[in-house]
């Protein structure tokens, strides 16, 4: 069996949450053939593989939003064949409109004899007369030079991608939704291969959020492009033969957004809880550790805020950033700033890339302070060394320390508002001063994970919806 | 281009009379000044010369190196015409004005070294004179000189001194000419045609030098970036041969017809036929009145809706308002392109109708005035053609006017060749039918396009571009390895022109002067061979010799 993981900005090229787990997925399932179809957002010589890329992985293409430079830039007219069908669906396209056929629509737009190359087709009268009907129903306030570049630039590197052939296989896995799901959309038309569709965190709000932030989108495009997402997204949950989520939060949300109920499924991840036993090491103060890469997605400032707090009843307590810090530098920075300014010069250790179960035996409490999440893998490692975790209440992170209704498994920890240093203080303080606490508290985090939350649980998931799926 | 029309809106602004009248000869010198100058000029020598001339042998030869140096240089600088006017409206608009100066020497200097290359494989081995040879080789490059300067200053809108020079070098033309023509000085055994082409060189030196002064004063001069337009060569390169085909289309058919039986042969040298080159000479200036009207109507008033329409788009717009301005644009456009056309038509026809009394005045044969008639008729076309292809090119519709040059080019040789053994009653309607399609076409692909002009405005556009500047790059080298290293001539030039021109015709004149008259009875058995083969039959067709 050969299986395609389609990631977008992640495996092979940059670590992280989707990434580690991608690798862990493929180590396991040493039986299966994998091929790699990753995107970045730009290819150079800088582009490593960060992880050993294990033995049955025989492919690793790669793509870029860059790649529609390898078409003429002035290209031949082009005038598309389409029939009347084609032609409402590849306009409903362009509206966002979820009542799309999107078998039709993919078998219009993938095939170069019916619109051109991507190039050809935004040069097109067809695509010209539909944008210009689009902005004649919608947005004719709005300036029409601007308009006609956002839409262009919106579909350019759509199209190529559209457009793309990938490697063989006998079964398409995206991880995300996005471009890595559409992609594996077509595929599930156009091949008529299975299409599995794994979901950490849920790809179009994190998109929507970083839209709204953003200083290159403006005005009404903002809701251009967020629209664009959801509705990528929602192609993608109705064309996958199975939908995962980590945690019940995320398949609520594809539900809401077009999943199909039946093929909905949640496999939460899992870690191999042996490596995680240590030995306790006690020491005079107290540690309370954090691990993350220093980026601003993990709001490294409250976290140091509220550490400020507890050093005034503790004001011997360490803080160990354990992580990477070199994804963000203008961020470190100003983490730095910030320490400075709270005079935790002394207080705060940041370690850079190392081995966490080094630091997990003298470890009081672990923080996580961040503003998005899926399912974070540090939760479940400080729950497997027994470790009680102040998390915010963002993706997975509650069912994780609080469990699902139906457990009989305490808490593990506790949960916070998101940017809030005093509420975040106050539960660590709580922690450090009741061993008790923390002691039963590490107690149910371990249970817990003992119970559901095994990597064998999760790769013996995947290697069942491979094998039903590919029969 | 674009930019000529705007700064004649500010003198059309104010509304008087004289101003106008003003604005109206400027731009009938811009456009038409190339015919202006050689055909009244020419003309006034030639009647000048008529009574002096011994025999025709001397007049065809003179005419001759007129006709060839003329056609040949226009065809030699025009594929760099639209391409540089581009270049410098583009730098001009980047304020990169040290660009200008410096591609103003690598343009000069890429066209005088083709020139001369042409002219010496041209002239080599001919069997004239080798004084005649220099002197028609320095005729020539002055004339192509003078399309660059021409370039230069029409895209800097200073028609004053383009009047200036073209008027002052006439003058010295015609008063040199005279001089030497009364004088007793014998040159050698083409004497009138020698003194007449002097004269008409030297006036030509006298235009160039003036142009080339206020070109030098008004663009820096640094010499290093003489070859950077050739970069613009792989985005404009289709310029290249817009203007080429659309320069050898105007000739092409003087080429085909020298070949028939109306050509003659003088010296081996030059192959013409001076009664169809005569005729379309004349057909040509009919039409300066079409160019002028359009230079002043449509680039006046066209140009300031155009201007309209392409800010709007640039400033963000509604496409609304975009499609007011567009309808505004087209409705001006169209407005001035027939208006123009009418009246280019009717004063064709009174052309047309008084060139018989006027021919005969002139003591023209009849199939001069036969095939003026004609021609006249495809000079109409042609010169709407032309129009096209400039609105063409303000749309940026580079390829619609590429085919409708092309289509020129091939419609004018087929048609022409197509008639040529229909006998001497078809002259010139192959020139005319094949002007005649290709600007019907070319209208019918302006009214296609214009219909969907925000479309074609709008996807157009690349998306993005592509870095293909590497060959351009190559070839720039490559020219700057060759060249010569120090151009100080150039400033030397500026400060001590006066000192170099009088030092140039004296060293010129003292040559020619104390050269001993070749044999006699060489001139003799060439005209004796030249009467036998080919005046004979053109003497039948055409008695009264022009």
């Amino acid at each position: 069996m050969i299986v395609c993981i389609i990631a977008e900005g992640s495996y092979p090229y940059i670590s992280g949450g989707v990434s580690s787990w991608v690798n862990q997925l493929i180590k396991d399932l040493d039986e299966i053939e994998f091929k790699i179809f990753s995107i970045m957002p730009e290819m150079d010589e800088k582009l490593s593989y960060k992880y050993n890329i294990p033995e049955n992985v025989s492919k690793i293409e790669t793509i870029s939003l860059q790649d529609y430079k390898k078409y003429n830039p002035k290209p031949k007219n082009f005038d598309t064949k389409l029939s009347t069908i084609e032609r409402v669906n590849i306009k409903k396209f362009l509206r966002f409109d979820k009542t799309i056929n999107w078998d039709i629509f993919v078998n219009a737009v993938t095939r170069k004899s019916k619109v051109g190359n991507p190039i050809q087709f935004l040069h097109s009268e067809y695509f010209w007369n539909n944008i210009k009907d689009l902005y004649i129903e919608n947005y004719d306030e709005e300036g029409f030079n601007e308009f006609f570049w956002t839409l262009r630039s919106m579909f350019l590197f759509f199209m190529t991608l559209i457009q793309e052939t990938l490697p063989k296989a006998d079964l398409y896995h995206s991880v995300s939704t996005g471009y890595s799901g559409f992609l594996g959309l077509i595929q599930r038309i156009k091949k008529q291969k299975p299409f599995l569709l794994t979901e950490h965190g849920i790809y179009a709000r994190e998109r929507e959020e970083e839209i709204i932030q953003s200083s290159w989108v403006k005005g009404i495009y903002k809701k251009m492009w967020i629209d664009f997402f959801y509705f990528i997204a929602n192609g993608a949950y109705k064309k996958a033969d199975i939908v995962v989520s980590l945690f019940e939060r995320n398949k609520k949300f594809q539900l809401e957004h077009g999943a199909d109920y039946d093929k909905t499924v949640v496999v939460p991840n899992g870690i191999d809880i042996e490596i995680y036993n240590v030995n306790k090491i006690n020491t005079e103060k107290k540690n309370i550790g954090a691990i993350l890469r220093i980026v601003p997605i993990k709001d490294v400032k409250t976290l140091l805020r509220s550490f400020k707090i507890v050093t005034d009843d503790f004001n011997d307590a360490n803080l160990f950033l354990i992580g990477p810090y070199d994804e963000n530098p203008k961020y470190y920075k100003e983490c730095l700033k910030l320490i400075k300014n709270l005079s935790l010069e002394d207080r705060v250790i940041i370690t850079g890339k190392v081995d966490i179960e080094k630091y997990l035996g003298f470890i009081d409490v672990m923080v996580l302070t961040s503003i998005s999440e899926g399912q974070p893998l540090v939760i479940l490692e400080s729950m497997a060394a027994k470790i009680p975790f102040v998390a915010t209440d963002v993706g997975g992170c509650k069912e994780l320390l609080y469990g699902k209704d139906s457990e009989n498994i305490k808490k593990a920890g506790v949960i916070v508002k998101p940017v809030s240093p005093v509420k975040t203080a106050t539960a660590i303080l709580n922690i450090l001063k009741d061993d008790n606490l923390a002691k039963r508290m590490g107690e149910n985090g371990y249970k817990r994970v003992q119970r559901y939350y095994q990597k064998k649980y999760f790769i013996n998931k995947y290697k069942n919806f491979y094998d039903s799926l590919v029969k | 281009m674009a930019g000529i029309g705007f700064e004649l809106k500010k003198l059309f602004d104010e509304d008087m009379y004289t101003k106008r009248a003003s604005a109206y000869l400027y731009s009938a010198v811009v456009a038409a000044g190339p015919w202006l100058l050689t055909v009244i000029t020419l003309n006034i020598l030639n009647i000048l010369a008529d009574n002096l001339f011994i025999d025709i042998i001397q007049k065809d030869l003179f005419m001759g190196t007129i006709i060839y140096s003329f056609i040949f240089s226009q065809i030699l600088v025009s594929p760099l015409q639209m391409m540089m006017t581009r270049y410098i409206a583009d730098k001009l608009y980047e304020k990169k004005y040290k660009l200008i100066g410096g591609s103003f020497i690598g343009v000069l200097k890429m066209a005088l070294f083709i020139g001369l290359l042409l002219v010496i494989i041209y002239y080599y081995g001919k069997n004239i004179s080798l004084s005649y040879k220099i002197l028609a080789g320095l005729f020539f490059l002055t004339i192509t000189s003078i399309w660059v300067f021409m370039i230069y200053l029409s895209a800097i809108k200073n028609y004053k001194i383009i009047l200036i020079a073209f008027f002052s070098g006439s003058l010295f033309s015609i008063i040199s000419a005279v001089g030497l023509l009364n004088s007793s000085i014998y040159i050698n055994f083409y004497n009138e045609a020698f003194k007449i082409l002097l004269a008409f060189t030297m006036g030509l030196i006298v235009t160039g030098s003036i142009l080339f002064l206020k070109i030098l004063k008004t663009f820096h001069f640094t010499g290093s970036y003489s070859y950077d337009f050739i970069k613009s060569f792989s985005k404009y390169s289709i310029l290249l041969f817009i203007g080429l085909f659309y320069t050898v289309g105007l000739w092409i058919d003087d080429f085909i017809i020298w070949f028939s039986n109306l050509g003659i042969d003088v010296f081996n040298t030059y192959r013409f036929a001076p009664i169809y080159d005569n005729a379309i000479f004349w057909a040509y200036l009919t039409i300066i009145p079409t160019i002028t009207l359009f230079l002043v109507n449509i680039e006046t008033e066209f140009y300031v809706k155009y201007k309209k329409y392409y800010g709007l788009i640039k400033k963000n717009a509604t496409l609304e308002s975009i499609k007011n301005a567009e309808d505004d644009m087209v409705r001006v456009l169209f407005k001035e392109i027939f208006y123009t056309i009418e009246i280019q038509a009717i004063l064709t026809i009174v052309f047309i109708i008084i060139s018989g009394q006027v021919f005969s005045f002139l003591g023209y044969p009849v199939l001069v005035r036969e095939i003026f008639q004609i021609t006249a008729l495809g000079a109409l076309c042609n010169a709407f053609l032309l129009i096209v292809i400039l609105v063409m090119l303000y749309f940026e519709a580079r390829l619609f006017a590429f085919f409708s040059s092309a289509l020129f080019l091939i419609g004018n040789s087929f048609w022409t060749y197509y008639f040529l053994n229909k006998g001497e009653n078809y002259f010139g309607f192959g020139y005319f039918i094949g002007a005649l399609i290709s600007f019907l076409v070319a209208f019918l692909l302006l009214i296609l396009f214009i219909k969907n002009i925000t479309f074609y405005t709008f996807s157009s556009q690349p998306i993005f571009l592509k870095n293909k500047n590497l060959i351009w790059n190559k070839l720039i080298k490559l020219i700057k390895k060759y060249q010569f290293k120090k151009i100080r001539i150039l400033n030397y030039f500026d400060k001590n022109f006066v000192k170099i021109i009088i030092l140039t015709i004296i060293v010129i004149s003292s040559i020619l002067m104390f050269k001993k008259p070749e044999k006699e009875y060489g001139y003799k058995q060439d005209k004796k061979i030249k009467k036998e083969n080919s005046l004979e039959g053109r003497e039948k067709i055409s008695p009264d010799n022009y």
